[in-house]
């Protein structure tokens, strides 16, 4: 896939999937960042979902290089698209580029991790750091 | 013009592969030496910054040491954990035990530097697979540059700092010799099929500017040993040959411990 078909904004892609992709989008949501409570999805960490023919094809980045969640979030995505009654098979395909941001956070992933006590650059709704209170 | 690797002629693919091994072996060596700071850096912080640093080290060691695994049809932890160390090819900068904190330091700022040439060259080459592992690996990059400069500046505040640096840098910069010692021939075809945007002795001299900046400014008395660093010239010792210390088959050892039981990676070693 190029870069350029990479969505930049997660929600709105989801919005317009076809609905067996869709249904692909929505099982990827259950799956967790092992290190935080936000889903992969809302991370922004899927850059393309097809489905065809009862094969799911879905590609997806990782937050920097050396994350050593990494088996674990491809085998829990493989897992989480398999238990989708069309789909037969799926293939987790781990892409580089474009090389993943904090702009691609969904809006429900801000505020995930703003509960997490993490503030993501940028989110002024953020509580003020200030540990000496 | 974008390519992928299948549009790469079978010389510059072979020399494209042996190049990102070399890569590949001074992010894994390099990223082992800063684990053993785990637990026992000088402050908390400073020992989260330095596992963080040895984490994202390994990663990039990773990322390349699958392209070649790919290319070769190798095994990823075969590559990484089961070569003996006259098969590797890390420069030998990155090799020794890092003796003391300043040493880690310089390791920091001077093969920290090269990296940083190397990933740029591959991320602005033709070769589309390259590019994006580079880019990847780069990002993380301005962070131990960062680490780097905020150290040297802690450190040559005081006087015990500036004695320490000075002797680890006196140590490490002749040892930096092989950074960019490749063979000519597969460098320049590397260069004409599009794998690196420049050619290595191109980065070599940039490097050594890049250095002399770092340090020029410093109160460190180093103005001898910078006068030494020959960018082309031919390094005593050269891991980009597989000549290595002996510190680098204590580290292939350290690996492989006999008490390791079972269907593990590190038990198909045959040294």
């Amino acid at each position: 896939m190029s870069e350029a078909n990479v969505p930049t904004d997660t929600e709105a892609a989801l919005e317009s999937a076809p609905s067996e992709e869709r249904a692909v989008w929505e099982a990827l949501r259950t799956v967790e960042d092992p290190e935080l409570p936000v889903s992969i999805v809302d991370l922004g960490l899927i850059y393309d979902v097809e489905v065809r023919d009862g094969h799911a094809s879905v590609d997806l980045t990782l937050t920097y290089s050396g994350c050593p969640a990494r088996d674990i979030i491809v085998q829990d995505a493989e897992d989480a698209v398999l238990d989708i009654d069309d789909v037969d098979d799926v293939t987790v395909t781990l892409v580089h580029s474009p090389v993943w941001s904090y702009e691609r956070i969904t809006a429900e992933g801000r505020r995930r991790l703003t509960e997490h006590g993490l503030a993501v650059p940028g989110n002024t709704d953020a509580p003020d750091p200030n540990c000496h209170e | 013009m974008t390519m992928s690797v299948t549009d790469l002629s079978p010389d510059v693919r072979d020399a494209a592969t042996a190049f990102l091994l070399a890569i590949a072996d001074d992010e894994f060596v390099a990223g082992h030496r800063f684990t053993d700071w785990v637990a026992v850096g000088p402050t908390m912080e400073e020992d989260n910054a330095l596992a963080s640093i040895a984490q994202d080290e390994l990663g990039h060691a990773r990322l390349w040491y699958e392209y070649v695994a790919d290319a070769l049809d190798g095994d990823l932890d075969d590559l990484a954990l089961n070569r003996p160390a006259s098969e590797r090819r890390n420069t030998v900068l990155v090799e020794s035990p890092h003796e003391d904190f300043a040493a880690a330091i310089a390791v920091n700022v001077l093969y920290d530097a090269a990296e940083v040439l190397f990933l740029e060259a591959l991320h602005d080459g033709d070769v589309a697979e390259i590019a994006a592992r580079a880019a990847q690996a780069l990002n993380e990059e301005a962070f131990h540059r960062e680490h780097a400069d905020l150290w040297l500046d802690r450190l040559t505040a005081t006087e015990e700092g500036r004695a320490r640096l000075t002797a680890a840098f006196q140590e490490a910069i002749p040892r930096a010799a092989d950074l960019f010692a490749f063979d000519a021939d597969r460098s320049e075809a590397l260069v004409e099929g599009g794998v690196l945007a420049r050619p290595v002795s191109d980065l070599a001299v940039d490097w050594a500017a890049t250095v002399r900046a770092d340090l020029d400014g410093s109160p460190l008395p180093l103005d001898e040993t910078l006068e030494g660093i020959e960018p082309e010239g031919a390094p005593a010792q050269n891991g980009r040959r597989g000549e290595h210390t002996p510190a680098l088959e204590s580290l292939v050892t350290q690996l492989h411990p006999d008490n390791v039981v079972g269907d593990h990676p590190i038990n198909r070693y045959q040294p």
